[in-house]
């Protein structure tokens, strides 16, 4: 059997069910000292659920920040991993292998000199380059220099986080 | 409603990424609300903010243990409680400190004469003054349930106890806040309906 007090605080939160809240709405017109307690008890449930959050000061949120590492434990991590590395220049170096080897292998060269097997490898080497356009070379060698400035910046700003 | 959810869950997984901005917005968000708390538990402002620029600092150096099984308010609140009754055990901030300096009636420092009539921004101050010399744990109890959108069951969650201890507990600070004001007020407190 509940107490008065507590079947008007489930009353309030919503919690009786229609047969309870019917007799509490019975008690409500009947006993006077029970509609006291409901009346003050709604009052208080009002006013708690008007009570607004305190302000913090209005430096609250800048002094959280000011208070925060420069860099949370480098939470991005290195800008290119080393089994990225590994895969990127492994598939490069594939490539170039089958290009090479294709090129030596298929095409054909004239030019003969006393060291027949260097000579033909090296002038269809010479030959394979010349027949890549200029702007493609200069293009991959822009692209290979700018990432390797880029590791480079990269390494130099975790240092430099690190220490700060 | 549920856009706001999904943008807090945007800022929470930028902010774990170390995005400075996104946790901003988070901290903003829930600045009020945490040093809400952490008020009621120590019962100085000095040392609530302090607490709470700690709970701030707490959350972003572990917001990758926060796995988003309860919601992350929750998860921000129990830090927020545990810091706080910490805080309040090693100082023992305890109420009876300050109920030597709230003595006699609060109607009378509010109205001198006792003629003019409580307002309710007046009874607002009562009732926190009233809130004030709860223990910490009831405090922050009622606090917890009249701000968490009346969640027993996170309220369980942040301070450890089980959901009819909670139900227990609101029933019976209510009726200590209900009659503490009573008797401050008379039957004006009736009239205020």
């Amino acid at each position: 059997m509940k107490n008065q007090e507590e079947l008007i605080w489930q009353y309030l939160d919503g919690q009786l069910d229609a047969s309870e809240r019917a007799r509490v709405e019975q008690a409500l017109e009947t006993d006077p000292s029970f509609r006291e307690l409901m009346l003050q008890s709604k009052v208080l449930h009002r006013e708690l659920n008007e009570i607004e959050t305190e302000l913090p000061s209005m430096r609250f949120t800048q002094n959280v920040m000011d208070r925060l590492p420069a860099v949370k434990e480098l939470a991005t991590g290195p800008l290119v991993s080393l089994t990225w590395l590994r895969s990127f220049y492994g598939s490069l170096l594939t490539l170039t292998t089958v290009l090479v080897g294709g090129s030596v292998a298929f095409m054909p060269v004239n030019t003969a000199a006393e060291n027949p097997q260097v000579d033909r490898l090296v002038d269809k080497l010479y030959a394979l380059l010349s027949h890549l356009p200029d702007h493609f070379l200069i293009m991959a060698g822009t692209v290979t220099i700018c990432l390797l400035l880029l590791l480079y910046l990269d390494r130099w700003l975790q240092r430099k986080f690190r220490t700060s | 409603m549920q856009l706001r959810m999904e943008e807090e869950i945007k800022w929470i997984s930028a902010a774990r990424k170390g995005n400075r901005l996104a946790f901003r917005r988070l901290v903003e968000k829930y600045q009020n609300y945490v040093f809400t708390i952490a008020l009621r538990i120590l019962k100085q402002r000095e040392v609530a903010e302090e607490v709470a620029q700690d709970v701030f600092l707490k959350v972003f150096h572990t917001l990758e243990t926060f796995e988003g099984k309860s919601k992350f308010s929750t998860w921000l609140y129990t830090i927020t409680y545990r810091s706080a009754i910490d805080v309040a055990r090693k100082k023992q901030l305890h109420t009876q400190e300050l109920e030597d300096d709230r003595t006699g009636n609060w109607k009378d420092d509010f109205h001198e004469d006792g003629l003019q009539r409580v307002s309710r921004q007046d009874l607002q101050q009562y009732l926190k003054a009233a809130i004030d010399q709860l223990e910490p744990m009831d405090a922050s109890i009622i606090t917890l349930y009249y701000l968490h959108e009346k969640m027993v069951k996170e309220i369980a969650e942040i301070t450890g106890l089980t959901e009819t201890n909670i139900k227990t507990k609101l029933y019976r600070l209510r009726d200590r806040l209900r009659e503490t004001l009573t008797q401050q007020l008379g039957t004006e407190i009736e009239d205020m309906l």
